[in-house]
């Protein structure tokens, strides 16, 4: 170990990281491909570990949840112990599958519904320090994703493809401060510029950009069509509050999103948006 | 000549070595931690590692260590590539510099280089965040996560870093290829 003098090598390297990653910064905010092509590669090989952690974490996760259940079982009558652990380890294998029955219905019956050619995919990776508020999912270009393609949850959007690699996509959500899309009152067909806030509750900002146009607390908020990435009519959520812009002219205000964007688990991608919605 | 090309070897074994952990490293940072519960989701996995890089293999390998898992990391999740390599980069250094000022074998020093490291990263990604336009939170939220997070990794570095330290004793205080 070298003692009491400065590592010049250790300072060399660091100034050259350093700036290495300003350099990959700056590509990033700037926008050149340079920075994508990296992604795609380095997102490919992480993908099947990725997957892997992923399954691996579910099933500890259910395993311990069936040890909690067991714990819980042994407190009660004696006499019943034996039947109830039983019965607690198929109840918790049964409610999970339930759950997930339910869960995947909802995404069908909803897919369903919509005019779109959708794929369901899966979130495998989401940053976990909350500094950044995009996911990445388990369907790629493999699959017939592509940029910007919409991302629905259970009810609604919840953001658009900020880039696909062959097995994983990235998904920015609309809660994203960076994200903005064109929006439409449901019922009055005002427009409105919706766009993500940095604000810990998930709510999203709207304004409006007509002057004379109203909106009310309820409205339903869906995609206009008009900003070329979202076809139109994509539930987006649900007025809370209005005010007046700086200005006192037009109104502006926030959007509780349909689904939640904290606990995704599975989500729609839009592969295909219908040609007469478009 | 057989000696050189030795050196060579060996210093190959070590990026692939560090490579290979960077990678199971940011896959678990970015494929499970998230799914822990809110409290434990500040865990820094990178950061720790970057940690046990610095004090048991070697200040340059640290540093090097750090800007892969970090560049890793920002390209598996997908944006603001560089973010998390410079405030990586930026702990190593720090730590670097200064370990002949420590005592690098004392459990109290992981504890508290898990914390010092880990609001420094974090302070540092939510600047640079911020400095970009791109933090989705507030600045009360940011500086509570870095404070829950510093909490929260002084343990699992003080944990971590003492496992790694019991395997380095064993190797006669040497990890010539990397942390294998």
């Amino acid at each position: 170990m070298q003692t009491g003098r400065p590592r010049l090598g250790l300072i060399k390297i660091t100034v050259v990281l350093l700036l290495l990653s300003i350099i990959a910064l700056i590509f990033f905010i700037k926008g050149f491909v340079i920075t994508e092509p990296a992604e795609r590669v380095v997102r490919t090989a992480f993908y099947p570990l990725q997957k892997v952690f992923g399954g691996l974490y579910d099933g500890i996760a259910n395993a311990v949840r069936v040890i909690k259940d067991y714990e819980s079982v042994l407190s009660e009558n004696e006499a019943l112990k034996q039947q109830l652990h039983e019965m607690q380890l198929l109840l918790s294998g049964y409610d999970e599958v339930v759950a997930e029955n339910k869960r995947l219905r909802e995404l069908l019956d909803y897919s369903e519904q919509l005019p779109h050619k959708v794929v369901a995919a899966r979130v495998i990776a989401r940053d976990p320090h909350c500094w950044r508020d995009s996911i990445v999912i388990d369907k790629g270009t493999a699959d017939g994703v592509q940029r910007n393609a919409a991302v629905l949850g259970f009810s609604g959007l919840i953001g658009r493809v900020t880039s696909a690699s062959l097995n994983s996509s990235v998904v920015m959500l609309i809660t994203d401060p960076q994200s903005s899309l064109s929006g439409r009152v449901q019922d009055s067909r005002s427009l409105l510029l919706v766009e993500g806030t940095s604000r810990p509750d998930g709510l999203i900002r709207f304004s409006c950009l007509e002057s004379g146009d109203r909106v009310q607390v309820g409205d339903r908020v869906v995609t206009s069509g008009l900003g070329g990435i979202f076809p139109p009519g994509l539930p987006v959520g649900e007025v809370v509050s209005v005010e007046k812009d700086f200005y006192g002219i037009a109104d502006t205000g926030l959007i509780a999103p349909t689904t939640s964007l904290l606990d995704i688990e599975s989500v729609l991608v839009v592969v295909e948006a219908d040609a007469g919605q478009r | 000549m057989r000696g050189g090309r030795l050196a060579v070897d060996s210093q190959v074994r070590a990026v692939v070595t560090a490579l290979f952990w960077s990678w199971l490293i940011a896959s678990i940072e970015t494929s499970i931690v998230f799914r822990l519960p809110p409290l434990v989701s500040s865990l820094n996995l990178p950061l720790v590692a970057t940690l046990a890089a610095v004090l048991f293999v070697s200040p340059e390998y640290g540093v090097g260590f750090a800007f892969v898992s970090g560049l890793f990391c920002d390209l598996a999740i997908g944006s603001s590539v560089g973010v998390r390599s410079i405030s990586l980069v930026l702990c190593a250094a720090v730590v670097g510099v200064a370990q002949d000022r420590f005592f690098r074998e004392h459990p109290v020093t992981w504890a508290l280089l898990g914390l010092v490291g880990s609001l420094l990263h974090d302070l540092v990604c939510a600047a640079i965040l911020k400095l970009v336009g791109r933090l989705p939170v507030t600045y009360l939220d940011s500086v509570r996560i870095a404070a829950v997070g510093a909490l929260l990794n002084s343990i699992f570095s003080f944990v971590c870093l003492w496992l790694v330290y019991l395997r380095w004793k064993a190797s006669a205080k040497s990890f010539p290829d990397g942390l294998e």
